[in-house]
């Protein structure tokens, strides 16, 4: 059983934790979910025995060998995962009058697995966030596995990454708890990570969803004395002084594009205009009377076309 | 009536309307419009001519208000830094602030309120900065953009300060107990936590993460670990980490824009499952999780100093929405918030102040700092960088 639940803005996050399955007796089994729990995370427990005619069974659950209180005939059962690298058994027993009692085991080794999705997609320094993929921008994927004292060294599991249930680089890589990926088309993408340990059993599956979203583009007053403001410009601004810096910042625009491969544009009341100014997001404008403008700002990156933004604000002066 | 008087009347009326005219002529000159209006005096304007008075002679130093009300605007310049310093019970407490763009660094005497500027050493474009818990070092980052630099500027008698530029690309830095300048140092395959001796500028590696995009609460007591977590975004997903003694630890917080941090007894973190973010407390003793009465974020909230129990935050009553915290960070979005004192083991939480009824300013507050005695909060409006006081 997988157990797939959403969170927030339709991304898709999957926990599933290593679990071994034995069978005493006939077929009676005990399902786990979410299927590979995350340390100290609710799981639920619930007994197969529908292969066989339990009519008449008495159920006991038993945890590490002892049994669970208030669980008799209970055919599913609610507990708490063990912390990061501990071990619980968990039995069922079914006991019958007339024929030999019947058990089913499984053991719980909950680990954490955690993917972190680095997008090679630019915001500012001052910006405390992180950036977001766009569609045709790299994203790097790190794979970090924990246990009780700290993180696990990579070299002793192979990883098999896979994007949108294709494979990332053909099959599985041992040592390899690093990926690549490009952003395909869509709003978002689903990686699936599978992690075996040395022995071949697998240890983990992930699906991580990766959203891809659109450049950002925002506007900054430039303070000469004091830099530049935290308050991005909503729609309109006053210039006090007699003239003011503004920059444009594409939050989210491909990394490689940044430093190459660009097009932008500044526009006042929609007439294209050149900057004397060296960097080609800021903009420096002079009043010489009254009144006001709008100032548009385009930004393209000219390998992806669809990675590029345009938008203005109003000055009055 | 005889002729003769007529023409005598009409003579005379002649002459009074000559005299007249004649007086208007040279004396009578329109005024300024100013000069006259509502200058209703029969005879003209009588009043005394106003004398200029002497101004007071200005103070050499500015006087800062630190006593009229709990909650003071302490400066008016913008501030990208700053730190409480209290020597002794005997001595004033001071607040020492880096302005923003020039990086001058100022001094308030916080009984006298004297404000004095420290080092004219000017760090061009200066955006960010830390002072070393024991008075001395400022570190101090220029330039908005992402090449930029990061400069240690000593701070001595002479108020020319020296400043040294660190080599490496730095891309977060705090001072620690220790009076260390802890900095991150991006890699080729994650960043580097490094220690450097603001005095022999000796390094030591203290940590090494396996990605970049990490924010690092930095530990300022050296008891309690620094806490690291992937950048946060409503978008992706987030994990809590401790580091202490160098060794990463996986913390029970994760989920969606995951921010959090710690003292040595307690986690807050915040998460955005569903269309609003939700804050926890974790009790690391009890291993329990309460849901936290208000939303906690690294930048608005700060640990008491002297009681473990207590966190200090900034936060409205308002909805945060599915794209916080990346809309705050951007500046799109900002907020009127109330200042808070959180009970974090029966999670009850009291408002101290809200500033809009008592100062009539929206505060936005960043960069929080509780005082060494737990009764003074310091911190900045976002909105404008100002620096403000509290009085618990």
């Amino acid at each position: 059983m997988v157990s797939i639940y959403f969170s927030g803005l339709g991304v898709i996050n999957s926990t599933q934790a290593q679990f071994s399955s034995t069978i005493t007796g006939e077929a009676v089994s005990i399902s786990v979910s979410p299927q590979y729990p995350n340390p100290n995370e609710t799981v639920t427990a619930t007994l197969d025995d529908y292969a066989i005619d339990a009519t008449g069974a008495v159920i006991t659950w038993l945890q590490n060998g002892v049994a669970l209180p208030n669980t008799q005939n209970i055919r599913s059962i609610t507990l708490r995962a063990p912390g990061a690298g501990e071990i619980i058994e968990i039995t069922a027993r079914l006991q019958f009058t007339n024929k030999p009692s019947l058990e089913a085991n499984v053991s719980i080794t909950p680990v954490y697995v955690d993917v972190i999705v680095e997008p090679l997609t630019y915001t500012p320094i001052f910006y405390q966030g992180r950036a977001l993929p766009v569609h045709g921008s790299l994203v790097n994927l790190t794979a970090l596995i924990h246990n009780r004292t700290g993180l696990v060294n990579p070299a002793g599991f192979t990883y098999n990454w896979q994007l949108n249930s294709k494979s990332v680089y053909g099959g599985p890589r041992t040592g390899n708890n690093r990926a690549q990926i490009t952003v395909p088309f869509g709003r978002s993408s689903i990686v699936t990570l599978s992690v075996t340990d040395n022995t071949g059993k697998l240890l983990v599956r992930r699906l991580i969803s990766v959203p891809s979203v659109e450049v950002d583009l925002e506007f900054y007053e430039v303070s000469t004395l004091y830099g530049l403001s935290q308050r991005a410009l909503l729609d309109t601004v006053t210039i006090v002084g007699n003239s003011s810096t503004f920059r444009a910042v594409p939050y989210n625009l491909d990394n490689r594009a940044v430093l190459r491969n660009l097009f932008t544009e500044w526009e006042i009341n929609g007439l294209r205009t050149s900057t004397t100014d060296t960097d080609p997001f800021e903009i420096s404008l002079k009043r010489q009377s009254a009144g006001d403008a709008t100032i548009g700002f385009k930004v393209r990156n000219l390998t992806e076309l669809l990675q590029g933004d345009e938008q203005s604000f109003r000055v009055e002066f | 009536m005889k002729k003769t008087l007529l023409i005598i009347g009409g003579i005379s009326t002649i002459v009074i309307l000559f005299a007249i005219w004649l007086y208007l002529l040279l004396f009578g000159t329109p005024k300024p419009v100013a000069d006259v209006f509502t200058n209703f005096g029969l005879f003209g304007n009588r009043s005394e001519p106003i004398e200029e008075l002497p101004l007071p002679a200005l103070p050499t130093e500015e006087i800062v208000d630190v006593a009229t009300d709990k909650l003071r605007q302490l400066t008016v310049r913008p501030v990208i830094g700053f730190q409480e310093y209290a020597m002794s019970t005997t001595t004033p407490r001071r607040i020492l602030y880096a302005e923003s763009g020039t990086g001058h660094i100022f001094q308030i005497n916080l009984e006298t309120g004297e404000e004095t500027r420290l080092s004219n050493t000017t760090v061009q474009n200066a955006q960010s900065a830390s002072f070393s818990p024991r008075l001395g070092y400022v570190a101090i980052r220029s330039g908005y953009q992402n090449l930029n630099e990061v400069q240690l500027v000593e701070l001595d008698d002479s108020g020319s300060g020296q400043a040294t530029t660190l080599k490496a690309r730095v891309s977060d830095f705090s001072f620690s107990a220790d009076n260390e300048l802890l900095y991150s140092e991006l890699t080729t395959s994650g960043s580097n936590g490094i220690a450097l001796n603001p005095k022999t500028k000796a390094t030591r590696t203290v940590f090494t993460l396996p990605f970049q995009a990490a924010t690092i609460i930095w530990s300022r007591d050296g008891i309690t670990p620094h806490y690291v977590y992937p950048k946060a975004s409503s978008k992706l997903y987030g994990y809590l980490y401790a580091i202490k003694n160098g060794v990463i630890v996986r913390q029970p917080a994760a989920g969606l824009g995951l921010m959090g941090s710690g003292n040595p007894e307690y986690i807050s973190y915040t998460t955005v499952p569903l269309e609003e973010p939700i804050s926890f407390i974790y009790n690391l003793s009890t291993d329990q999780t309460e849901i936290s009465p208000i939303l906690f974020e690294p930048n608005k909230c700060a640990f008491g100093t002297k009681t473990v129990t207590h966190l200090f935050c900034g936060y409205a009553l308002t909805a945060y929405g599915y794209n916080f915290p990346d809309d705050w960070y951007k500046g799109t979005r900002t907020f009127a918030d109330r200042i808070w004192m959180i009970n974090l083991s029966d999670t009850t939480a009291r408002q101290l102040v809200d500033p809009l009824r008592t100062v009539g300013r929206e505060l936005d507050v960043i960069g929080i700092q509780v005082s060494s005695d737990e009764k003074m909060l310091y911190f900045l409006n976002k909105n404008d960088t100002t620096l403000w006081q509290y009085e618990i």
